[in-house]
């Protein structure tokens, strides 16, 4: 049951020097770029490679661990490999003008159209003005509108010589023409028709009447004559600029029309250009609106231009994108407005493409966090995956929001692999809450933030750090300082079996050794420049650890390092900062009396604990009722305080710790208070490992050594916790010294052996436990509470015939 | 038109919608001869005259139906289009930013034109005027006018053929001073350089073309004089007005000013402003 202090050796695991075949990194720049994670490259090269529906990638990692970096470089790789995807453009929808249609073409093509467009369309503007200038096009106009006048003119004129002949003449008016009797040349006067005879009026009158009504007939003919005139000048117009356009015209359909849908297109633009053939013929200035560089109706011609919406024709091979902000907007596209008079009026130019439009054909890393935190992405990148293709539509449509009037583009075939980065916890939330996740991304790349400390392993370390150290342009490390690195990496991992493979932690750690070495005028970075980097990044975080400490120092929060008492132990905790984290004891004290309450845990009981922390107490009480059966149940109240705790306790890291001050409070028997204790404790009385193990035996050393460090002063930690063992020098140094011990401690009768110096006191084979023995003298407490309840009740008998069977 | 400067273009307008349409291309002409843009509003008194006969009815142009014609509905109308005639006037005036007057007369078509040009230095005539007829373009009262008046004639076309050119065409027997004075100041004013045929016998082409070149000389100008040898018809008259994309044809023949039924066939085949000089 003797539990030995640690040896030095146990407390740190150096990494041997001399495995390195090198003299600095300077020798082995470059040779890897990627250390562990096979598990989640595997996943990640299976999501590339399978070409189906909803296999894409959640890359499930803690931030540091390289995520974006390996994922990016395997996503160049794949892309490399894969054919450039096609140019997409946005073209004016001439049967439905609020659609804008999407065409697609070769890489590289889609910025050749649009010129040949800008070209056409400067074309244009010469070819039909000089063809409507043309002396052909103004004589064909010309003698459409003389014959019309002409065939007016006959008429009329054929009316004019009827009256003349009857004696009456055609007279025109404001509104039309009016017949008129002549004398002599003159129109007759009123005075002289009254005095005509009454058959000459009636003659006069009649005459009249019936050329008003020829006159009416050959009136109803002038709006045909008129809509036969206008017909054979817009048929000439359409000729006319039919004959101007059509060669324009087919160079490009001989040029891009084998692309689909571009033959339909450019037949469209001829009849919309055949149609508006006018609107060229006004001049550039006129075209200028109210505002500089803008162009207002009706030289609108922004629905002959091309929006070349996506162009892939620099690089090589597929789009990689990474979308930093994924905000709805930039993830799907939008259409952007102008303000125009006072309007907000918009066309297929001003469509703007989203990260999903960029990524086509190639592949899209996304922040899972940034992108459930941006309103409505989430649920766009849904259905853009679920339904194959990328709607762009503004949100208050989405949402069915009154909103300004827009186009509805063509939707885009969504071709894209969608890689999303995000912890594990998120994941988890995912996969259970949103029943599409699992559907939509099939694959999880999961990337540890550790591998085996191994010389392999450390072989490929030093690699990485060489790599590192070359990108980052730092001085070369020597191999005391890569070997420190890798210890320092077992320590970020809190274990000394493992190295962190956190790139963030390491690359900082190396810029900072770097910037040392550079200080002190050296060329080569070692262990030295990395301890000193060390140093300093605690000194820079430590104030909070100071303050602790100096409140303990000061005795204003009480833990003794020296002396015994009874119902009284230190136990360690760990307060992480975020980049620094430190130990810090606590002072537990434990009370007991007759009662029936069990074991109190005050912390739960004001809110101040955590759930975790009140199972690790039920477990000490489930202990107490197996480990001392009485054959009747335990008439225990005993309470535990965190002593000036202001603060949550939560986790399970102190329950062996409050049990031996539990066992203290019952045997009577004082805990040696220049030990701190950690360790979670199960109901077999087994003592189970806890997490923080350096930091808390550094934490309590810390106040030990400021104190005056007295030989006898250390810690008891779990015996599983012996591998996670990566202690600061000057405590290893301390121990070498035998001036302070660590002891590994497997069950809660060796712990309480240590602490009190007393034998635990196994149970004989009439399951009773030596006099004398910490467990007997709990036995008998225990007991006498309950003979003392039992008298409370008036049935103390029942106790003593049950304690002499048992003694029997 | 023998002097030099033409203080006053007059306008003739009737109530017909063709006689406002000249107004824009007269208001240019009166720009570039730095001249008033005046117009005058002609009520036809034998309009008026009708409107109080018993029977008389209008066949509306626009609906083809037989309205009555009276003398107050008349008035009314003839206030309306005059009204329109000033609107427009003041319009053109002040697109070319050129001084404007307007008046309304009552009589009789002819005897006002008449009246009227003896009041101004160029009297213009749409050459479209509101006795409409298929061989009365210019009408009986304006070629009355212009073989009466004496005076220069504008004669406008409500649809004028894009041109920038000034063509002048001069007979063996035109009054020089009197027709190229206007060419003179119409060349300083607008910068160019006028074209000028000479319809001439052979033998007078040399005399003819040196009194040209010596008449405008002095003035800096260096016509373009194409030689015609034979009376310029109204098929040449076209072709040249097209072939030169004629702005303004200056017709120095009294042959043709002073034939009324040459004139009218001009008219119709040419759709450009005529100058006919008296």
């Amino acid at each position: 049951m003797t539990v030995h202090a640690l040896l030095p050796e146990q407390l740190y695991r150096s990494c041997d020097q001399q495995q390195f075949d090198f003299e600095t990194t300077s020798q082995i720049s470059d040779c890897v770029n990627v250390v562990g994670h096979e598990r989640a490259i595997e996943a990640t090269r299976f999501s590339m490679e399978i070409e189906r529906s909803g296999y894409n990638l959640y890359a499930i990692g803690a931030p540091g661990t390289g995520r974006h970096e390996i994922i990016a470089q395997l996503l160049e790789e794949y892309a490399a490999t894969r054919p450039k995807p096609d140019d997409w453009c946005y073209v004016h929808n001439f049967k439905s003008p609020g659609k804008p249609v999407a065409l697609h073409f070769p890489p590289g093509t889609g910025r050749l159209f649009q010129e040949g467009m800008e070209q056409l369309l400067d074309d244009l503007r010469t070819t039909i003005r000089a063809a409507f200038e043309s002396e052909e096009y103004q004589n064909g106009k010309q003698t459409i509108e003389q014959e019309f006048r002409e065939r007016q003119e006959e008429a009329i004129n054929e009316m004019r010589e009827e009256a003349r002949g009857r004696g009456i003449s055609l007279i025109p008016t404001p509104t039309g023409f009016a017949f008129a009797p002549l004398v002599d040349g003159e129109i007759i006067s009123p005075e002289a028709f009254q005095k005509l005879p009454k058959a000459a009026q009636e003659d006069i009158e009649k005459n009249i009447g019936e050329l008003q009504k020829k006159m009416q007939e050959r009136m109803g003919q002038l709006p045909i004559w008129q809509r036969e005139t206008r017909h054979r000048i817009m048929d000439l117009n359409r000729d006319t600029t039919l004959t101007a356009v059509r060669h324009l015209i087919g160079e490009l359909t001989e040029q891009f029309g084998a692309i689909a849908g571009v033959n339909q297109y450019l037949q469209e633009v001829q009849e919309d250009v055949v149609k508006n053939a006018f609107d060229f013929l006004v001049s550039g200035e006129e075209h200028k609106g109210v505002h500089p560089g803008q162009e207002v109706q009706p030289g609108n011609f922004n629905r002959y231009r091309v929006n070349l919406l996506i162009e892939n024709d620099n690089g090589a091979g597929a789009p990689v994108i990474h979308l930093d902000n994924p905000s709805y907007p930039s993830l799907v596209g939008r259409v952007e407005h102008l303000a125009q008079f006072g309007a907000l009026t918009t066309d297929q130019t001003l469509i703007q493409p989203g990260a999903l439009h960029k990524a086509t054909g190639g592949y899209l890393t996304v922040d899972a966090t940034k992108i459930l935190a941006n309103p409505y992405s989430w649920e766009a990148l849904k259905r853009a995956l679920r339904s194959g293709q990328i709607v762009i539509e503004p949100m208050e449509r989405m949402y069915g929001f009154a909103g300004t009037v827009t186009l509805e583009p063509q939707p885009v075939p969504l071709n894209t692999k969608v890689v999303l980065v995000g912890d594990r916890r998120l994941y988890y939330l995912l996969s259970q809450y949103d029943p599409d996740f699992l559907e939509l991304f099939k694959v999880a790349a999961d990337f540890d933030d550790t591998i085996d400390r191994n010389r392999e392993n450390d072989q490929r370390y030093a690699c990485l750090i060489g790599g590192m150290a070359n990108r980052e342009a730092l001085l070369p490390f020597d191999r005391s300082g890569v070997a420190r690195l890798i210890e320092h990496g077992s320590r970020v991992a809190g274990d000394a079996e493992k190295i962190s493979i956190s790139r963030d932690v390491t690359r900082d750690l190396m810029i900072e050794a770097d910037y040392q070495a550079r200080k002190q005028g050296d060329r080569v970075v070692g262990q030295s420049h990395i301890q000193r980097a060390i140093d300093a990044q605690i000194r820079r975080n430590d104030r909070l650890r100071e303050s602790s400490y100096e409140q303990i120092l000061r005795e204003t929060i009480l833990i003794d390092t020296q002396g015994e008492q009874v119902g009284q132990i230190n136990a360690l905790s760990v307060l992480d900062l975020g980049n620094f984290a430190f130990g810090r004891p606590t002072r537990i004290t434990a009370r007991v009396r007759a009662g029936s309450g069990g074991v109190l845990d005050i912390e739960r009981k004001v809110e101040l604990g955590g759930s975790l922390h009140s199972k690790g107490v039920l477990i000490l009480s489930s202990y107490l009722a197996s480990r001392y059966d009485l054959g009747a149940p335990i008439a225990l109240s005993a309470s535990l305080v965190f002593e000036q705790s202001y603060g949550g306790v939560d986790g399970d890291s102190a329950s062996s710790t409050e049990l031996y001050a539990l066992l203290s409070a019952l045997s009577g028997i004082p805990i040696r208070q220049s030990l701190a204790v950690t360790g979670s404790v199960n109901q077999l009385g087994q003592v189970q490992a806890i997490g923080g193990v350096n930091e808390k035996i550094e934490g309590f050393f810390d106040l030990c050594k400021a104190r005056g460090l007295s030989g006898d002063q250390g810690v008891l930690i779990p015996n599983a916790n012996v591998k996670h063992l990566m202690l600061r020098e000057d405590v290893i140094q301390a121990c070498a010294a035998g001036k302070f011990h660590i002891y590994p401690v497997s069950a809660i009768d060796q712990g309480i052996e240590l602490l009190t110096g007393v034998a635990a006191g196994q149970p004989g084979a009439d399951g009773t436990f030596p006099a004398g023995s910490i467990n007997r003298l709990v036995v008998e407490r225990l007991r006498e509470f309950a003979n003392s309840i039992r008298k409370m009740h008036g049935n103390e008998n029942t106790q003593e015939d049950h304690d002499d069977n048992q003694e029997q | 038109m023998s002097n030099l400067r033409v203080r006053q273009l007059l306008v003739a307008l009737d109530a017909s919608q063709s006689s406002r349409q000249i107004l824009h291309l007269a208001g240019e002409l009166a720009a570039a001869m730095q001249a008033e843009l005046a117009g005058v509003f002609i009520e036809d008194e034998e309009l008026a005259n009708l409107a109080t006969l018993p029977f008389s009815r209008v066949i509306q142009t626009y609906n083809a139906n037989a309205g009555v014609l009276d003398s107050r509905t008349l008035q009314r109308q003839m206030k309306i289009v005059s009204e329109q005639a000033r609107v427009a006037l003041e319009s053109s005036a002040s697109f070319w930013r050129v001084k404007h007057s307007f008046r309304v007369v009552r009589g009789k078509v002819g005897a006002v034109l008449l009246e009227a040009a003896r009041e101004t230095d160029l009297l213009g005539i749409g050459s479209r005027n509101w006795r409409i007829g298929g061989s009365m373009r210019l009408g009986d009262c304006a070629s009355e006018v212009v073989r009466q008046a004496g005076k220069s004639v504008l004669l406008l076309p409500s649809n004028p053929r894009r041109g920038q050119n000034l063509l002048v065409i001069l007979e063996a027997d035109s009054d020089l001073t009197k027709v190229l004075d206007p060419v003179i100041r119409l060349c300083r004013i607008s910068g160019t350089q006028p074209i000028i045929v000479l319809a001439a016998l052979r033998q007078d082409q040399p005399a003819l073309q040196e009194a040209v070149v010596d008449h405008l000389a002095p003035h800096g100008i260096a016509p373009a004089i194409i030689p015609l040898l034979s009376h310029p018809g109204i098929a040449v008259l076209k072709q040249l007005t097209r072939q030169y994309r004629v702005r303004l044809l200056v017709l120095g023949s009294a042959t043709l000013a002073e034939d009324g039924k040459a004139l009218q066939l001009l008219i119709q085949a040419v759709d450009t402003a005529t100058l006919l000089v008296s």
